[in-house]
């Protein structure tokens, strides 16, 4: 604000100036608003969508479980040559933007194919975990979302924080101030004109 | 009157039977507080040579399963080595860890993965007459399959097409099996004991087939597929038995093999998977397993001087084998003693 107040020349130019910025500024901080807003609200709608994080971590563990009895059942090099019958699993994770915000998404191109695996335990616990794929994928983008969505959250507030708490009031303040020194000269000028005529009226 | 050779066969055997851990022996294993109590505990067994070469820090269960399942192909060709008359049966047997080897390699070549030597089963180069090195380096399942055109895996090359249409390994598994089982029972009707022998061959064959429309069926694989999967030779469950088995409706897919000794095992099985989402597949798989070893042991018990011993023996080592392999990954990935003791088997 003494940055301000101490640089700026007190102007008509410089006040006209000023009340363009501090429109400029009001919009900008309105639109941030905004923004923050959505964003709010967008992480709400996320937050509903994480709740399946505990069925998951379930499915996880019922899926740990049937993979440490296959691995037991038929050992170490049995079991990872019936998993080797199994194909890949392809995903593809494509930038999307939410507000400006450019979060993951998460395309899920090819679940692996699991019905031909030899050995029926191993088919028991790849069951489970092909069926927690799904879900775990959709909970890790959601994740990643909610992560850049509240960053960004974090500085459009720090910005409306900004706006609102510095930058304004000290436009407001340097405002007063301008307009307070151009009152002062006009009326300086007001009573240095009404002198020089009332000089000018006793010489004649 | 006994043939004098079957007779010093069985005799070997009843004596390499007693270095033979007990399944009671294994369960009191079973509740050991680690891996290295595990590996201790071995050191009174056949497998102390092995096991007393890994310093104390290495001891993991993927190596002490690699010492199990050498140990069991030594004790398969030792039994072949003993001058029997039946050796060629008994190397025929054996064969199945040289059918498995290859299980793997086309696995691994279907979805191009590289694999190594130490995936297979330690299977020494004298024991067999695939040319396991010229396989591993194989590009795909096609050259893997003209590597083997000179053995007796040469029907593989005709299943090409077949696998190619399905796009599944299954197909040339089931045609080793099929030639692997089809060369034992060709073999069989000229054996000593007969009766016994084919009992156990035949036996693990219908388990086989049985278990395999089981796990397909509820799959929803398409029949077409199930029926090329079926062995061409049958002991007691029959094609027929088993077509009606595959077509038959939810409630009476059991009464399909009523006419063979596998009904109630089957009804059990059922029972298990409830033609559902949530079948409990793997404990169908051990409900079989414990069938099939049960009968061996059942065969040990009750034909201690005929050939059935011999290769019921053979049965124990490979049930040993896999109770050990049970424990030891089971210790490894802390699964509890309970849980451990009821997958042990015998």
């Amino acid at each position: 604000m003494s940055v301000l107040l101490g640089r700026a020349a007190a102007t008509r130019g410089v006040l006209l100036r000023l009340r363009e910025q501090l429109e400029f500024v009001n919009r900008g901080r309105e639109l941030l608003k905004m923004k923050r807003d959505h964003l709010a609200s967008e992480v709400n709608r996320l937050l509903k969508k994480i709740r399946v994080r505990q069925t998951v971590d379930r499915q996880l563990m019922e899926a740990y479980e049937k993979l440490k009895a296959t691995y037991s059942s038929l050992g170490y090099s049995s079991a990872a040559s019936e998993a080797s019958t199994v194909g890949e699993l392809e995903v593809r994770v494509r930038p999307i933007s939410i507000m400006g915000v450019v979060v993951p998404e998460v395309l899920l191109e090819k679940k692996p194919k699991i019905d031909y695996i030899p050995s029926l335990s191993a088919y028991e616990a790849a069951r489970e975990v092909n069926a927690a794929i799904k879900d775990l994928l959709e909970l890790a983008e959601t994740e990643a979302q909610i992560q850049a969505i509240a960053q960004e959250l974090m500085m459009v507030n720090r910005k409306v924080n900004a706006l609102d708490k510095v930058l304004i009031p000290s436009m407001l303040e340097l405002i007063r101030y301008i307009e307070g020194r151009l009152e002062e000269e006009m009326l300086e000028e007001f009573f240095r004109a009404k002198r020089v005529r009332a000089a000018i009226r006793t010489r004649r | 009157m006994k043939n004098p050779k079957i007779t010093y066969l069985v005799t070997r055997t009843h004596g390499l039977k007693t270095h033979l851990i007990r399944p009671e022996e294994i369960q009191v294993m079973a509740k050991a507080k680690s891996l290295k109590e595990v590996a201790d505990s071995l050191l009174k067994s056949e497998y102390a040579e092995e096991v007393s070469k890994i310093p104390a820090k290495e001891i993991d269960a993927s190596t002490l399963e690699r010492i199990f399942l050498k140990k069991l192909v030594e004790r398969f060709y030792f039994l072949v080595s003993i001058p029997s008359g039946v050796q060629d049966f008994l190397r025929e047997y054996s064969k199945r860890f040289e059918v498995e080897n290859i299980r793997r390699i086309i696995r691994a070549k279907h979805v191009g993965e590289t694999i190594e030597e130490g995936n297979l089963i330690p299977l020494a180069r004298e024991y067999t007459l695939v040319n396991f090195p010229a396989l591993l380096k194989a590009n795909d399942v096609a050259e893997v399959a003209a590597l083997l055109r000179e053995t007796a895996y040469v029907s593989l090359t005709e299943k090409l097409d077949l696998y190619k249409k399905y796009g599944t390994t299954l197909v040339l598994e089931a045609c080793l099996d099929d030639v692997y089982f089809g060369k034992l029972w060709e073999m069989v009707d000229k054996l000593p004991d007969k009766k016994e022998v084919k009992q156990l061959v035949g036996t693990e064959m219908d388990l086989k087939n049985i278990l395999t429309v089981i796990g397909l069926r509820m799959r929803n694989v398409e029949p077409a597929l199930i029926e090329e999967m079926l062995m061409s030779s049958f002991y007691e469950a029959e094609r027929r038995h088993l077509t009606s088995f595959m077509r038959a409706g939810i409630k009476d897919a059991a009464d399909a093999l009523v006419a063979t000794p596998y009904a109630k095992l089957v009804e059990e099985a059922l029972s298990l998977t409830h033609w559902g989402e949530k079948a409990l597949f793997s404990e169908v798989e051990k409900l079989f397993r414990k069938e099939f070893y049960g009968k061996a042991f059942k065969m040990l018990r009750e034909n201690p001087f005929n050939m059935g011993f011999a290769l019921a023996y053979l049965l124990a080592c490979e049930c040993e084998a896999k109770n050990l392999v049970t424990l030891s990954v089971g210790k490894d990935l802390k699964i509890g003693d309970e849980k451990i003791q009821k997958d042990i088997i015998g």
